[in-house]
Formats: C-alpha cells, structure tokens, sequence
C-alpha cells in the first residue's frame, strides 16, 4: 500500500512537471530587429481588402558568426490589420516571431498622411506586450520597405546600423532620436503632435537627419537637419554641434558642448501672452587661420556677438516657421505654461493652436560664451 | 488561546504590514490614483497614509484591550458569541475574495507578459498549492516567511527601478498643489484600494507577545508603504506624463519595459520585475489565507486550523475563476475596495471599539493589568 501511493505520488508529479506551455527554443525564434509599416498599394495586395506592408530584418545568426554573404534577410507580409499582417508571417515560415530585440521601426511617407491607417497601427503597437517601447522611431519619404533593401557598407547589421546612428545625436544636433515611447507620450500629452526622426536611406549608407512633423497624427512634411538644428535648440534639446560664422573674411567653427534653454514668461497683455527664451551656450572655438592668434578676449568677444546674433537669427526663423506656417507646439511653451503658469494656460486652453499662432510672442535671447580655443594660440 | 510558540516579534509585525498592504494591486493602482489625483496624486496619497496610520492605530488600540486574542475571539466577547460569529465568518468571506481577487490579478499579469500560453488555471492552482503549504505552519511560519521576502523583494526591486530615472522627467509634477482639494476627494475611494490590508493587523496584533508595542512597527511599515507608492507614482508620472500614465494599465511594468540601459545587456526587466512581484502577491495571499483559515478554526471552535486550510483551496480557485475578463476584474474590484474594504478598515473598528468601551470588555490600561 506504501509503494502504491508513493509510486502515485511520483507518478503525479511527474505530469505536474511537464507543465512548460511557454518553451520556445532560441533556434525556432525569428528575432525581429527592424520593422517597418507601409500603407499599400494597389499591385502589392494579395486580397483585395489587405491595407498594411509590413517588412522585417531579421539577422542570420550562421553568418554573423563566419563571414556569409549576407548578415541579414528582410521578409514583406500584408494584411488588413496590422497584426493579421504579422500573423500571417506563420503561414509562411517555420518559426516564432519574437520582437524581444527590435530596436528600429520605420513608417513609411503614405502611411503617414492617413491618419487613421496610421492610429491603428500606433494602438497595435502599443498594445500589445510583445513589442517593448524602447525602440527607435523613424520616418522616411517613400517607402519604409525600400529602406531595407539597403546593405550597409560598415556594418553588418543593418538595425543596429541604424539605431546607431541615432545614437550620434549626442554629437550633432541635427541628429534626432526619438524612443517609441517618447513619441507615445508625446502623442498623449501633446493632442497627437510630434517630431519623428527621418531616416534616408541610399544604395549602401544611410542618413538620419532631420525631422517629420506629425501633427494630429498626420503628416505635414519633412524638415532637414539643417532646418532642424535650431528648432532643436527651443526645443531645450540642444546636446552638441557645431555652429560657424564668418568675421573679418575667415569661418569661424564654434563647437558648443550645451546649449541650454530657459523658458520665462514675461507678461501676459490682455489676451496677449509674452515669453522669451533665453539660450545659453558654451564651448570651445575649433580653427581659426595659420598665423592669426585667437587667444585674444576681445577678438573673441566679438566671435560670440557674431556668433548670439547668428544663433537668434536661426531660432526665430524656425519658430516662426511653426508658429506661422505649422502652427502647433512642439517647443514646450504648452508643457511649460501648463506646468508654471496654469492660470495663464487656462485662458488659452480651447483652440490653443490658433491661439499659439496669435496671441503667443516669443522673443529669443542668446548668449555665448568661448571657454577654450583649443592647444594652440 | 494561542499557543506559547506562536508568537510575532514586532519587527515581523513591520514586515506582515508592509507585505500584506502592498499587493498584486500596486501594478493597477498608479493608473486609478493618477486618474483621479492627477499630478498631485503623489501628493494626495502621502496625506492619505497619514489618514490610514490614524486608522491602524483604532485597530491597535482595539487588539491591544484583548492581549493574546485575536479578532475572532475577541469580537465574541465585545458583541457575544453569535454575532461575532457572524461577523467573522463574513470577514472571512470577504478575506476569501480579496485572495481570489489577488490571484486572479496576478495571473492575468503573469499571463500577459510572462506566460501566455500557460492555462489561467494552472497557474492559479500552483499558486494556491505553495501558499497552502505555508499556511499549514501556522502563524509562525508565515510571519518568518514575509520577513524573509521582505528584503529579497524590495532590495533588487529598487535596484531595477533604478536605471529608468534618467529618463524621468521630474517637472510632470508641476503644477504642485493645484486642485488638490479637490483632489483630494476624487481620490478618496480608492484610499481603500491602497491601504487594504491594514485589516489583517486585527488578526496579527493577537499573536504578539506584547500588543501595546505594536504602534512603533505599524506606524514604520505604513510609512514605507506610503513612500513605496510615492515613489512608483512619481516614476510612472515622470516617465509618461500625467495622460500618458492614465492610457497604461500597469504603469509600472510599461516603466520597467521602456527601461533603456547603455549597453546591450539587462534590457528587458519586466520577466525579472514581475517574477519578484510573484513574492509580495504571495506573502499578500500568505497572510490573509491564514487569518480565515484560522478565523474559521476559531468560528466553529476547533483547536487547530490545518484542516481547514486544504478545502478552503476550492473556494479561492472557484471565486478566482468567476470575473469573465480583465475589465471585469477590476469592476467587482473597484465596488469591493470601495465599499467592503472601507468597512473592515474603518468603520468596524471603530464601532467594536466603542461598544467594547461601553460595555467596559477588556482591559484599557494593558499596563496596570
């Protein structure tokens, strides 16, 4: 009887330890690292009512580890729905998605300016729990499914050849790099109004520089990096870059290490609302010209007056750009007046964006400062 | 009477308060107390633990007129032996449904990112199965058991919340202060949601050796609850934003998922976050399956409480397996919290308390007796 039960009990335990419903071996994984979603075009549906392209890279581990020709495949699927579309990669392949690993997701220009192709797609993504937000968004003219057909000359993997040159925002302005889930909260807390970074995409390089202006979750055009760096600097996101200006017949490269925005309100008039941003700089000048000595207070004093007026001069031009011409918000004077002044914001508050283009003046200030000219004088 | 070796010590009475509070809950909790709080929830809530210290110390003052008595004995006394019986049992009843509610909770975030294609279930069963198991030990057991996990979970719990804080952007909390007083109200139902779990502290009080030191460890654990969900309702809001963290439903898993650390390795920390989490819903689950299982010993007047322990797992399993869905879930958990919690946290002990004064039961200086 003892044996019996104690056979029993092994036995019983036994089938409880089976239980392993969610083994997926590393080999029957399809490890997704860039994706990117395409609104579709008439000769590319397989059913008439398919609506999205969805493309993958996914690296081939064998080659990563010798020297195979290629480091990596790109698939394409369709579908209706943006998950269908995933879901349909089973019909055709022997292994499980897995989106652990994603680090780059591009959009596609047409998905862009259909806002409602493009919302479900978002709320697809940001539903599910297999994708995880700390990916890298892009935009690119055209389509997202060209930019992979890409082969990187200098690297192997052509997802982390991407995110990595994101990375490089550190280095120089003109670089943006959003997080998904930054453009999320983004979407949230700004009425649907972000910038998402542009991707180009060649024969065998690509280029991340500048930006596309999603307002209400819709398309309204591409800015390049150099329309960009300024913006950048409002927006309280200057990191690093070089500025250059020209005195007494010789450029002058000034390389700035931060730039930091201070956003005041000034006064508010009636209905008019006055605000300044004040952009303090500092940081070393590169070159100057053989023979000529720079380390000199006065010549530099006159670099930085060239350099504050330049600085203005570029800021006001890309505000007046959205304050005018896009008319929305994606300085922060919104976050700002919402988060200090709230009494101010609340009369604001219905049509903010016809009110931002009317009643809100901003005036810009810069300042500059040359610490360093480098080693020699 | 309790037996001589079931006894808590006070620090433990710190830990079973910290651990049996702080539940499957917190995930969800952030996204109701920023709701109606807005960005002076944090705020609001650090008040609210204040309001709730208040509210453990009518508990203590209760357990502590009936030294080495716990609540379903003494109750008989203050209110005679039926009524008290009633009201037990419906406590226990309640009890049974706030451990359904913890498992049911859990599993469905177990299942959304850890386990998808495991049966509910089974991962319900296994569950229950380990808790049995302490529970069967009796008070001594668990209480070591949350002392134990307390610093196993806490510890690298901080230390994976740790790395996101780059990203947060403290000024979310900005406006301070605005609306809070209203605030303040909107909030208030879910007080209960948060502080649920003080009421298991009528059932541990009598375990102590000396119940009028109680005050000190109480007071401590309701501290470090307050500052817990201060902190993850801060980290959540500076990560999302004030409508951002209302649109998730676990703010706090989305915070660990979007943690970015330089370097390729530990990225992913939501399987690392949530299977510690598995700790504190455990010990959350531990504490009250002990305190019916022995309530009901008490009810019908048996000296132990082991037997009661295995048939109670058909209970929780079948109440756990009622809500359709999640949407579901969190409607009936909303209406309990907001109703039935309230009432065992606040309003029946103090009504006990008076009717115990009144009718001069136990003693009132524990001191002099």
């Amino acid at each position: 009887m003892k044996r019996l039960s104690l056979l029993l009990v092994i036995l019983i335990m036994s089938a409880a330890l089976w239980g392993c419903w969610d083994k997926i071996e590393i080999e029957q994984r399809l490890f997704v690292l860039a994706m990117g979603i395409d609104k579709i075009e008439e000769e590319q549906k397989s059913i008439p009512e398919d609506r999205y392209v969805v493309s993958f890279v996914s690296p081939v581990v064998g080659a990563l580890m010798g020297n195979g020709d290629t480091s990596f495949h790109t698939y394409k699927t369709t579908g209706k729905v943006f998950s269908v579309a995933l879901n349909n990669m089973y019909t055709r392949f022997a292994k499980s998605l897995s989106f652990e690993h994603t680090r780059v997701l591009i959009f596609g220009e047409e998905l862009l300016r259909d806002e409602e192709l493009f919302k479900e797609a978002l709320d697809s993504i940001g539903r599910s729990h297999e994708f995880h937000k700390s990916m890298y968004v892009f935009a690119v003219r055209g389509k997202a499914a060209e930019s992979f057909e890409l082969e990187p000359k200098y690297e192997k993997l052509l997802a982390m050849y991407i995110s990595g040159l994101a990375d490089n925002y550190k280095y120089e302005d003109r670089i943006a790099k959003q997080a998904a889930y930054e453009m999320y909260s983004d979407f949230a807390n700004n009425n649907g109004n972000t910038l998402i970074p542009r991707l180009i995409a060649e024969k065998d390089e690509a280029k991340v520089t500048g930006v596309a202006v999603i307002k209400n979750f819709k398309l309204l055009g591409f800015l390049s990096g150099t329309e960009y760096k300024p913006l950048s600097w409002i927006m309280g996101e200057g990191d690093r870059g070089l500025i250059e200006v020209e005195h007494e017949g010789i450029y002058v490269p000034f390389e700035y290490n931060e730039l930091n925005r201070k956003l005041k309100l000034d006064k508010v008039e009636g209905d008019k609302v006055f605000l300044t941003i004040n952009l303090e700089s500092e940081g070393a000048l590169q070159e100057y010209i053989w023979g000529r000595k720079l380390l000199d207070q006065k010549l530099l004093r006159a670099i930085e007056e060239k350099l504050e007026k330049k600085i203005v001069a570029l800021s006001e031009s890309a505000l007046e750009k959205f304050q005018q011409e896009y008319q929305m918000d994606v300085i922060g004077i919104r976050d700002y007046l919402i988060k200090f002044h709230p009494d101010v914001y609340e009369a604001l508050k219905d049509d903010y964006e016809t009110k931002f283009k009317d009643n809100i003046s901003v005036k810009i200030n810069a300042e500059v400062n040359i610490r360093r000219v480098g080693v020699t004088e | 009477m309790i037996k001589s070796n079931d006894r808590i010590s006070p620090y433990q009475l710190a830990m079973i308060v910290i651990m049996a509070v702080i539940g499957a809950g917190a995930f969800h909790f952030i996204n109701d107390a920023v709701m109606a709080g807005g960005n002076n929830s944090w705020l609001i809530l650090i008040l609210y633990g204040f309001v709730n210290i208040a509210a453990a110390w009518i508990l203590i003052t209760l357990s502590k007129r009936f030294p080495e008595k716990s609540f379903p004995e003494y109750i008989q006394e203050i209110i005679g032996v039926i009524p008290g019986k009633i009201v037990t049992i419906i406590f226990v009843g309640y009890l049974l449904i706030i451990i359904s509610f913890e498992i049911r909770e859990f599993t469905e975030v177990a299942k959304m990112f850890l386990l998808p294609r495991t049966p509910t279930e089974i991962i319900m069963l296994t569950l229950i199965l380990t808790c049995v198991y302490v529970v069967r030990g009796g008070v001594e057991c668990v209480s070591r058991v949350v002392e134990v996990l307390f610093p196993l979970l806490f510890i690298p719990f901080f230390l994976i919340l740790l790395p996101g804080i780059g990203t947060v952007d403290l000024t979310n909390i900005f406006p301070v202060f605005r609306h809070m007083g209203s605030g303040t109200v909107k909030m208030l139902p879910q007080m209960p949601h948060a502080f649920r779990g003080t009421e298991l502290l009528l059932f541990y009080i009598g375990f102590m050796k000396k119940p009028q030191k109680a005050y000190k460890p109480v007071t401590i654990g309701l501290m470090f609850v307050t500052f817990f969900y201060a902190v993850i309702i801060l980290l959540s809001m500076g990560m999302f934003g004030v409508k951002g963290t209302t649109r998730e439903i676990w703010p706090l898993i989305s915070y660990i998922r979007n943690i970015q650390s330089p370097g390729l390795f530990m990225e992913r920390l939501e399987g690392v976050a949530l299977s510690l989490w598995v700790m504190t819903v455990y010990s959350t689950i531990v504490l009250g399956y002990f305190a019916s299982s022995y309530s009901i010993s008490k009810v019908v007047g048996t000296k132990e409480h082991r037997q009661y322990v295995l048939p109670l797992v058909i209970v929780i399993f079948y109440i756990a397996l009622q809500p359709a869905g999640l949407a579901q879930l969190y409607d009936w958990g909303n209406l309990m919290y907001k109703y039935i919690s309230s009432i065992f946290i606040y309003v029946l002990p103090l009504i006990l308390l008076a009717i115990a004064a009144l009718r001069k039961r136990g003693i009132k200086d524990y001191e002099k007796a």
